[in-house]
C-alpha cells in the first residue's frame, strides 16, 4: 500500500516536473530591435525609430560624460553610440570618423544649437577637445559680445596665428551631448585673442571643416582685462574629461554589482543569506542527528549522531567567521 | 572485512578500466604530435590532406578522452547496481558484512576511480600542453611555453598571498574530494531508489529517479547558489573593503571551509538515507 502511493507520487511529482520545463517553451524574452542602415547610408534605423544622417554647418564632436555603445558594429564596422545620460535622439556611428544621426525632432534641436542656441560653452586644447574646462557662459559671451562691436579687433593675416598657442572654444549643446568649434583663443605675444569661427566664410576652412591657416586674414579681437584673467583661470583648469563608456553587452551583467544597490542594502542582505545559510540551515540536520537514533518508534541507527556532529562543525565554523568579520 | 569488500570491488573495476586508460593515454600521447604537426603544417597547401586526417584522429581521440568519463561512471555504477540489486544481490546480502560496510566500500570503491580518472585526464591533457606547442627558439623538441606561463602566474600570485596560497590549494583538493563523494552518494541514492518502486526495468526506473533529482538540484542550485554567491560576495566586498590582504585571506579560507562541510553534511546525509533503505526496506524478491 505504502509502495503504491510512494510510486503514484513519484509520477505525479515527475510529471508536474515536466509539465514545468514544457512551460519553458512559452517563454521567450522580447527581442532587442537591430540597427539597420539604407542602402544610401542617409537612415539608421532601430525598431521604429528613423534616425537621419545630419550634416551640420560645422563639424560636431560627441561629449556627453558618458557614451553609450551598442554591441552591433555596423557592416563596414562602425559601432553605434549614443549619450547614456540623456536620450535626446542623437546617435553617431564610431568608424575612425563620426557620422550623426538625428531624429526629426533632434534635427531641429540641432538646427537651433547650429544658429546659436547654445547651452554652454567649453575651452579645449587645440587638438584633442576632451581636454577640457568650462567656460563661464557670461566670459564666453562677453567674448563674444565683445567681438561683434567690433571695438578691441583688428585684422591680422591667418598665418600670424598657425602656430600661436591655441585653444578651442567649443559651444555645447542643451543636451550636453555635443559640440562644435565656436571659435579659438590665441596666445599672441602675451596677450589671449579670439577669433569667431562662426562668423567666417566656407574659404577659411579645409575639406573637414577645421580652421585652415592658408591664407587670408580674421578679425582678431584681443582679451583685456577681467575676460583675460577668467580666460586664464579657464585654460589653468583644463584637465582630461574623457567620457566613460558603457557598453551593450556588460551593463545587463548581473555581476556588476555596482548597479545593483547601495552598500548598505548590500550589507543587510549579505547578513540575511549568512544567518540562513550559516545558522539556519544547519539546524535540520543537528535535530534529525539527534531525534532518529533515540526514536524507539523508527529505532535508527547510532551512525546518525555523525550527522549531528557535522552539522554542528558547520555551526561552529559559521560562528567562527562571523566572529572574524566582526573583528576586522 | 571492510578492507576485504574494498578489494574486490576495486579488482573488478580495475579488470576493464585498466585497459581503457592505457587506450586513452596512449591517443592522448600520439594526438598531442598529431595536433603540433597540423599547427605546424595547416598553412601548407601540400600537407592540407595529411592535415584534414590528422583533425580527424583528433576528433576520435577527444571522443577517446570524453569516452572514458563515461565508461568510468559506468563500470563503477554498473558495479553498485548488479552487485546489489540483480540476482547476485541475494548472494551480497549474504556475505557476513554488515551492509553499512558493502555500501561504504561501493562508495570508497567509486571515489578512488572517478579520482584516479581525474588524474588521467591531468596527465592526457599534460601530453596536448607539453607536446603540442610548436617548438619555439632554442627548444629541440619541447615548448615549455605553457608551463612558463603557469610558473609566471604562479610568482605574481605568491608575492600578494604568500602561504595563503598553499592553504587555499588544500581546500580546493578537499571541495574536489567532498563533490566526488557527493556526487556517488546521489547516483547510488538514485539507484537504490529506482530499484525499490520498480520490480522490473529496475535500471530505467533508476535514471529516471537520477533525471528528476538532478533536475530538482540543478534549479535549486542555480538558483540559490547563483544568487547566494552574488549576495554574500557583495556583502563582503563592502565589509572588507578595509581589510589588509591577510584578513581578506582569512575569510576566504573560512567560507571554503564552510562550504566543505556543508558538502560533507549533505553527503552524509543522502548516505545515510541510503544506508537505512538498503538495511531496512530493501526487497529482493
Amino acid at each position: 500500500m505504502k509502495t503504491k502511493i510512494f510510486k503514484k507520487l513519484s509520477l505525479a511529482l515527475a510529471l508536474a516536473l515536466i509539465a514545468a520545463q514544457l512551460l519553458m517553451l512559452t517563454a521567450f524574452a522580447t527581442e532587442e530591435p537591430e540597427w539597420e542602415m539604407s542602402v544610401n547610408g542617409n537612415y539608421l534605423y532601430y525598431g521604429e525609430t528613423a534616425y537621419e544622417y545630419y550634416d551640420g554647418y560645422y563639424p560636431l564632436y560627441p561629449i556627453p560624460d558618458e557614451i553609450y555603445s551598442f554591441d552591433q558594429e555596423l557592416f563596414y564596422g562602425g559601432t553605434i553610440e549614443k549619450s547614456h545620460v540623456s536620450d535626446n535622439g542623437i546617435v553617431w556611428v564610431d568608424f575612425g570618423g563620426t557620422d550623426f544621426y538625428a531624429t526629426k525632432d533632434a534635427k531641429a534641436k540641432l538646427d537651433a544649437f547650429m544658429n546659436g542656441d547654445v547651452g554652454g560653452f567649453l575651452l579645449s586644447n587645440e587638438n584633442d577637445v576632451y581636454f577640457n574646462a568650462v567656460l563661464e557662459q557670461d566670459t564666453a559671451r562677453s567674448i563674444i559680445a565683445a567681438y561683434d562691436d567690433g571695438a578691441e579687433t583688428r585684422r591680422v593675416s591667418v598665418k600670424e596665428l598657425e602656430y600661436a598657442v591655441t585653444y578651442n572654444v567649443l559651444a555645447v549643446d542643451k543636451s550636453e551631448t555635443v559640440a562644435y568649434i565656436y571659435g579659438a583663443i590665441y596666445l599672441v605675444g602675451a596677450e589671449y585673442c579670439f577669433v569667431d569661427y562662426t562668423k567666417l566664410g566656407n574659404q577659411y576652412f579645409d575639406a573637414d571643416g577645421n580652421f585652415s591657416y592658408r591664407s587670408g586674414t580674421v578679425e582678431l579681437e584681443a582679451l583685456g582685462g577681467a575676460l583675460a584673467t577668467e580666460v586664464k583661470k579657464t585654460i589653468n583648469g583644463i584637465e582630461d574629461n574623457y567620457p566613460t563608456y558603457v557598453w551593450e553587452d556588460t551593463v545587463d551583467d548581473i555581476y556588476d554589482m555596482d548597479i545593483f544597490w547601495d552598500d548598505a542594502s548590500a550589507i543587510a542582505v549579505f547578513w540575511v543569506c549568512y544567518v540562513l545559510v550559516g545558522f539556519i540551515m544547519p539546524i535540520p540536520f543537528i535535530v534529525v542527528g539527534l531525534v532518529f537514533p533515540r526514536s524507539k518508534k523508527k529505532g535508527y541507527p547510532k551512525y546518525w549522531y555523525i550527522l549531528s556532529i557535522i552539522a554542528g562543525i558547520w555551526l561552529l565554523l559559521a560562528a567562527a567567521f562571523l566572529a572574524v568579520i566582526l573583528l576586522i | 572485512m571492510l578492507k576485504k569488500l574494498l578489494k574486490y570491488d576495486f579488482k573488478a573495476v580495475g579488470r576493464l578500466w585498466w585497459i581503457m586508460a592505457v587506450v586513452v593515454l596512449c591517443m592522448s600521447f600520439v594526438g598531442s604530435f598529431v595536433l603540433r604537426f597540423v599547427i605546424d603544417n595547416i598553412d601548407i597547401e601540400s600537407m592540407a590532406f595529411l592535415c584534414l586526417i590528422g583533425i580527424l584522429f583528433l576528433i576520435v581521440c577527444i571522443f577517446c578522452i570524453v569516452g572514458s568519463v563515461i565508461i568510468t561512471y559506468v563500470l563503477v555504477f554498473w558495479r553498485f547496481y548488479h552487485h546489489l540489486f540483480s540476482d547476485e544481490g541475494y548472494l551480497t546480502f549474504t556475505l557476513p558484512v554488515k551492509r553499512r560496510d558493502i555500501l561504504l566500500s561501493k562508495t570508497l570503491n567509486s571515489v578512488i576511480w572517478i579520482s584516479l580518472h581525474t588524474v588521467l585526464l591531468v596527465v592526457c591533457v599534460g601530453f596536448f600542453l607539453l607536446i603540442s606547442p610548436p617548438a619555439g627558439e632554442g627548444d629541440v623538441i619541447f615548448n615549455f611555453v605553457v608551463f612558463d606561463t603557469f610558473g609566471e602566474l604562479f610568482s605574481l600570485i605568491t608575492p600578494e598571498i604568500g602561504g595563503w596560497l598553499a592553504l587555499f590549494v588544500i581546500e580546493a583538493i578537499l571541495i574536489l574530494v567532498s563533490t566526488a563523494f557527493f556526487t556517488t552518494c546521489l547516483i547510488q541514492f538514485c539507484i537504490t531508489v529506482g530499484a525499490m518502486i520498480a520490480k522490473k526495468l529496475k535500471l530505467l526506473a533508476a535514471i529516471g529517479v537520477y533525471y528528476l533529482v538532478n533536475t530538482v538540484l540543478s534549479g535549486v542550485t542555480q538558483i540559490c547558489g547563483t544568487l547566494g554567491t552574488i549576495f554574500i560576495a557583495a556583502g563582503l566586498e563592502v565589509l572588507l573593503s578595509g581589510a589588509t590582504v591577510n584578513q581578506c585571506c582569512g575569510v576566504v579560507a573560512l567560507a571554503l571551509l564552510i562550504f566543505t562541510v556543508m558538502m560533507v553534511t549533505f553527503t552524509a546525509t543522502i548516505h545515510f538515507i541510503t544506508q537505512g533503505m538498503l538495511e531496512r526496506r530493501l526487497n529482493l524478491a
